[in-house]
């Protein structure tokens, strides 16, 4: 009902609907009764009239609770938003001032509630107007614990979705609206708290002027790519043929093989990362081994180049070996599915298990996780904390790298720029253009993936 | 669904030549595979078992002294207050086991409601959330602090647990893949008898998908129980610390500790993942076919 | 006529730039204002201390003491239990920021340049004079053109050589003791040292190696560029524009470390965790030597006693720390014989000058009770309370009452109290700056040891000559210089 209208507004040129929209609009105004006039310039007014003596109330009660945030505080933080603060605190002196940061934040809030304020308005309106129909049509307005039953049936999507959207808004929407308005500041380097801050573009100049900049973001992201795609296929592949693997017919205690994987699954990340980390540094165990073996040891983690692609080889192996197990139990899952006719009607055909693979097992395998692969590929791409354990706190000596390391991803150059030197809009202003270069190739695979086309024809 | 092998197709072994090598070489690759991933854990084991105190007094592989001592003072010696692993080890049960809880019945609803209902703004928040997905989380940790110390809750173990189950709705994808696959046809039929959503919703689709509640349950516990960024950002004081940021802290003088710790926060979750691999596969297997 | 409104105006920049003493200013009595002397009743000063200091159980003791104390006058101390690297500037506003921070010097002047620190009115403290002035210039910073301090110094920290005394080759006596001092010429002279470990390694003895140490940490390896005319930042290490590692000869300076690398033949020197090991490594016979700071002294007791072979006691008694031996005047540690340097020290050898720094107490502007606090500094400055924490954690104080005291049973103490009176510890800068020269340097020095390795594996040499050490030099400089500089 609702799926249909949406979609037949969808194919609605944009224009036409606006007209449409305009004159549903005039004919509201037209027709509105008294009270649901009411209900505009006091939220919940027009309920009371109608008898409606909670509704009304609450309705009343979060308009008075706005009103009373925007006076204590909602007004400044709103004007903080554009000034970012205009007395600086002189922590010597005793002076206290402003604190852009906090300012930017408070003032994204109060502009969120200030929309969501809007909203609630609207709905109380539209309820108003829905009572007003209902009385129209000579019924009773809905008594509250009706409407609690609305709530729990016809509205159920409401009701369940309003926790989590606001959570979401808070602990979600909020840091990264945040973070992108930062990279349009010039907070950063020297002007962090107690200087104040200001609107400004001086992040997006700076990564347009510094060369050192560009051809730094320029190496990193080649190897960014080159990891991204190489450290999902290798978790990929290597979590099928672990499946495949194990469900061969010929292998007994498969759950008892099956243990070790889950055991590497099992335990926390960090500490697999942080153990790798000491297992390969020049003192760690294999190094001991080797050098008692009479071998030279080999500059695993260390800074020097001839380190760069064993570090970045014990990155993806690291990587793998954390990643593996889930890939290998979500493919168990998704092999059990398969249709065993074909590979009854392909072997009898001639072919060879490799044929087999490659024709009937991956494709379908790859088609029915292309989700997850995309997941798995924005995961990898964005891994902060395979390099951040494992070999943090250098920056390559060679090739000219702008406080970056050979290994580094551009989110450990992010993490080395903002957190580390502070320098946050330019951070914020590389991770926009990160979030560019990720969402355009995910999105144009997801897009055109079966998993996203079937979505509505499914039921 | 369930974790079956493929059906074995008796009647064809013949060549039992082919088949030996075929064994062997089958389990040639387990045991390869199976020692690349037991051999790191077995080495952080014994590192906890050994006597000395330091990464750097085991040569090797195997330490010199074997000693249950590190276990023992893990929990008695506290090192004058720097290391008190039995309060990090309460906190970090009560921030995981709140967490998954109201994680999950954010999660779970999020889910539900998004494969089934039709509504206005539906597919504004499915791309809302695919693309905000896509923003390198930590960016907004220096925001989340602000919030944090804005709401007066920096320092608390609560703003964890606010902050995983707040923001655990993000994931709901993998839920919604799985009540995708309940057929619609039940829920016509509900409520044709008259049933109402909250009704449909407790009763019928709830009781059908424990195994994903399960598998829920575990990511949103697993998740809090091993991140370290998170509560090192927004726990100040040392006995409100949880143990991965306690763990993070000790030095390598330390290792032995660090190394029992370690063994320590792992045994719990290895013991569930062991109990409800089952409900794991299904979890992502149907997670992943619909995404 | 231009010209003479030039100079004018040159002139009066100079006369507002030039530092002036700020006691008794106007500006120094209106920052200082809130240190009346008034201590704040029922006041509770957080102390965050540093980890070592607390597992070996002074800092207990120094607040216990603190609190008997000060009970009549209603305010007490208590260990702030936080980590030892707070986040002041982000912790401070919100209340989770500590009320005295002990620290070294470069961490809390990093807070100090942007305020997060009071400046003190040390003028009127017991231990202003006490204290030599290179310790104080540590904490000393430019603020409105005139000079203020954010910190007290307690102890200084430089590069020190440990050994254990019964494991000296049993020879020494008769073949290591040329000016027959009493003190091993291997611990006199790099070259000899090196000698020394030359034939250790070669032909055995006691112990596996002869001196071993992580060549790559920047804060004790600097020291080979800083004895032979380099500097940190220009102008007495106040100027970030001026980075001045690649000065004089400091690539002749650092050829040393390469020739130590290639000697010492093992890769864990590459790696700035053998830091960690080098306890048990001493302690095991694994070197003779090794240089790091004097506040780990109990680190190698405790691997000692570990070891089973030492009690407590015995392991106090045989541990020792002294100076670092003298550098070559040739930069070479194989060009001279290492009997010439011993004999000829003056004129074949240098002092040795390591960087060093100066921990301290700051005080934290977010305190609500600044007297209190004050209170709390000046106690644990005190004689005693300085002596105390050497007897427990073997610090060098900064106090020359303390220093002096102690110097007469532990000759090490006066050493390193002289080295920084007479400017061979050179004390980490005191500006925010000062935070980017560590990993470029560590980077550098990492692959300048590395060269040692590169022939037998294979590889090409990069840095066989001192004219490619300079380049690598002058790299790494420019490499701080971009990190401070590119984005500000």
């Amino acid at each position: 009902m609702t799926m249909q209208a949406t979609k037949q507004a969808a194919r609605r040129a944009p224009c036409a609907r606006l007209r449409a929209q305009a004159q549903a609009l005039a004919r509201f105004i037209r027709w509105a009764p008294v009270r649901v006039w009411l209900s505009a310039a006091v939220m919940g007014l027009g309920q009371l009239c109608y008898g409606q003596i909670i509704k009304g109330l609450l309705f009343m009660g979060l308009e008075a609770a706005g009103i009373w945030y925007f006076i204590a505080r909602g007004a400044r933080d709103f004007i903080g938003f554009f000034t970012l603060g205009t007395q600086e605190e002189d922590l010597w002196m005793g002076i206290k001032g402003d604190n852009s940061m906090n300012m930017l934040i408070l003032g994204i809030f109060a502009i969120i509630l200030l929309c969501f304020l809007i909203l609630l308005w609207v709905c109380n309106i539209r309820d108003a107007a829905f009572t007003a129909r209902q009385v129209e049509k000579g019924k009773k307005p809905r008594s509250f614990p009706e409407t609690l039953a609305a709530l729990a049936d016809e509205r159920f999507h409401i009701a369940a979705l309003c926790l989590p959207l606001v959570t979401v808004m808070i602990f979600s929407v909020l840091p990264i609206i945040f973070m992108i308005l930062i990279a349009f500041t010039n907070l950063g380097g020297d002007i962090v708290y107690p200087r104040l801050a200001d609107w400004s573009f001086s992040a997006w100049k700076k990564i347009f002027s510094v060369g050192k900049l560009g051809s730094t973001f320029g190496k990193i992201l080649t190897w960014n790519v080159l990891w991204a795609v190489s450290s999902t296929a290798i978790n990929f592949l290597c979590g099928l043929g672990l499946a495949l693997l194990l469900n061969k017919k010929n292998v007994r205690g498969s759950k008892i093989w099956r243990a070790f994987p889950i055991l590497a699954y099992a335990i926390p990340g960090f500490i697999s990362m942080l153990g790798f980390k000491f297992m390969f540094s020049q003192s760690g165990p294999i190094n001991s081994l080797l050098a008692a073996a009479g071998k030279d040891t080999i500059f695993f983690l260390t800074n020097d180049a001839s380190a760069k692609w064993w570090a970045r080889g014990i990155g993806l192996f690291v990587n793998a070996w954390i990643s593996v197990p889930s890939i290998m139990l979500m493919t168990t899952g998704i092999l059990t599915n398969i249709n065993h006719d074909l590979y009854e009607a392909s072997s009898l055909d001639g072919a060879t298990p490799f044929q087999q693979f490659r024709k009937i097992t991956l494709p379908f395998v790859v088609f029915s996780t292309t989700p997850v692969l995309i997941g798995q590929f924005v995961g990898n791409f964005n891994n902060f904390g395979i390099f951040f354990f494992i070999r943090s706190g250098v920056i390559s000596n060679y090739g000219d790298y702008f406080l970056a390391s050979d290994t580094d991803l551009l989110i450990n150059w992010l993490y080395n720029l903002s957190v580390d030197n502070n320098y946050y809009s330019v951070g914020a202003a590389i991770s926009l253009m990160i979030f560019v270069i990720t969402a355009t190739l995910s999105l144009t695979v997801y897009i055109r993936s079966a998993a996203y086309k079937q979505e509505d024809t499914y039921q | 669904m369930s974790a079956h092998a493929m059906p074995a197709k008796p009647g064809k072994r013949k060549l039992t030549l082919r088949r030996a090598v075929d064994d062997g070489f089958t389990y040639l690759a387990l045991t390869v595979v199976s020692l690349i991933f037991l051999l790191p854990c077995l080495w952080l084991i014994l590192a906890s078992l050994s006597k000395s105190g330091s990464l750097y007094e085991i040569h090797g592989f195997f330490p010199a002294e074997y000693s249950l001592k590190t276990f023992v003072d893990l929990f008695t010696d506290d090192v004058n207050g720097l290391y008190p692993y039995r309060q990090w080890f309460i906190n970090t049960l009560y921030v995981a086991s709140m967490s998954c809880v109201f994680g999950t019945v954010l999660v779970i609803l999020t889910g539900y409601v998004m494969s089934r209902f039709r509504f206005k703004g539906r597919n504004a928040i499915k791309n809302l959330t695919l693309v905000l997905g896509m923003f390198p989380g930590f960016m907004g940790m220096t925001a989340i602090y602000i919030i944090m110390a804005q709401l007066g809750l920096l320092n608390r173990l609560e703003a964890l647990i606010f902050l995983y189950a707040g923001t655990a709705p993000m994931g709901y994808l993998v839920q919604k893949g799985y009540f995708d696959t309940i057929p619609a046809t039940i829920h016509e039929a509900a409520r044709i008898d008259g049933a109402t959503n909250l009704q449909i919703f407790t009763k019928i689709t709830l009781p059908l998908s424990k195994p994903m509640i399960v598998y829920t349950a575990l990511t949103q516990f697993a998740w809090p129980w091993s991140d370290c960024l998170l509560p090192k950002l927004l726990l100040k004081n040392r006995d409100q610390w949880t143990v991965a940021v306690g763990l993070f802290s000790m030095p390598e003088t330390h290792f032995s500790r660090f190394a029992a710790g370690s063994v320590f926060i792992a045994v719990p979750i290895v013991i569930l993942y062991f109990c409800l691999v089952k409900h794991i596969v299904n979890g992502l297997t149907a997670g992943a076919v619909k995404g | 006529m231009k010209r003479t409104l030039a100079l004018l105006l040159c002139l009066a920049l100079l006369c507002a730039c030039a530092p002036t003493l700020a006691e008794g200013s106007e500006r120094y009595k209106a920052v200082t204002a809130r240190f009346n002397g008034q201590l704040e009743k029922g006041a509770v000063v957080n102390v965050l201390e540093n980890n070592t200091a607390i597992e070996l159980g002074y800092v207990q003791q120094l607040i216990d003491a603190f609190n008997e104390a000060y009970r009549d006058q209603g305010v007490s101390a208590q260990i702030m239990d936080i980590d030892q690297y707070s986040d002041l500037a982000t912790d401070g506003p919100y209340g989770y920021g500590p009320d005295v921070w002990y620290q070294a010097n470069d961490i809390l002047m990093k807070y100090a340049t942007k305020k997060h620190l009071l400046p003190l009115p040390i003028y009127s403290l017991e231990s202003r004079d006490l204290i030599p002035q290179n310790a104080w210039d540590a904490y000393r910073m430019q603020m409105y053109g005139e000079d203020f301090y954010c910190g007290v110094p307690i102890n200084v920290q430089s590069g020190m050589l440990f050994y254990i005394e019964s494991m000296l080759p049993d020879n020494w006596q008769a073949e290591w003791d040329l000016n027959q001092n009493g003190t091993p010429d291997f611990f006199e002279t790099f070259t000899a040292l090196y000698a020394l470990s030359q034939d250790i390694q070669q032909n055995g003895g006691k112990t596996e190696y002869g001196y071993l140490d992580d060549l790559v940490d920047v804060y004790f390896s600097v020291g080979y560029a800083l004895t032979y005319g380099a500097y940190v930042f220009g102008d007495g290490n106040t100027n970030p524009d001026d980075i001045g590692l690649a000065k004089g000869d400091a690539a002749k300076g650092l050829y040393m470390l390469r020739q130590w690398a290639a000697l010492m033949n093992n890769t864990e020197v590459l790696d700035k965790t053998f830091a960690a090991a080098a306890y048990a490594y001493l302690a095991q016979g694994k070197m003779l030597c090794t240089i790091t700071t004097p506040d780990v002294k109990q680190m190698f007791i405790r691997a000692m006693v570990n070891t089973g072979s030492w009690t407590q006691e015995e392991a106090e008694a045989d541990l020792k720390m002294i100076n670092v031996p003298r550098l070559p005047a040739s930069a070479d540690l194989t060009s001279d014989a290492w009997q010439d340097t011993i004999l000829d020290m003056e004129s074949k050898t240098v002092r040795t000058k390591m960087m060093g720094g100066v921990n301290g107490y700051g005080i934290s502007a977010y305190t609500e009770c600044p007297n209190a606090s004050l209170a709390f500094v000046e106690f644990a400055t005190s004689y005693e309370q300085v002596m105390l924490r050497n007897q427990v954690l073997g610090i060098t104080p900064a106090r020359s009452d303390a220093a002096a005291a102690i110097g007469q049973t532990d000759a090490t103490v006066q050493m390193i109290f002289d080295n920084l009176n007479e400017g061979y510890i050179d004390v980490m800068p005191a500006i925010n700056e000062t935070a980017q020269i560590w990993t470029p340097g560590e980077s550098f020095l990492i692959d300048l040891c590395t060269d040692a390795f590169r022939l037998s594996r294979g590889e090409a040499e990069l840095y066989e000559t001192i004219e490619k050490i300079q380049q690598g030099l002058e790299r790494m400089v420019q490499q701080i210089f971009d990190a401070i500089h590119t984005l500000a």
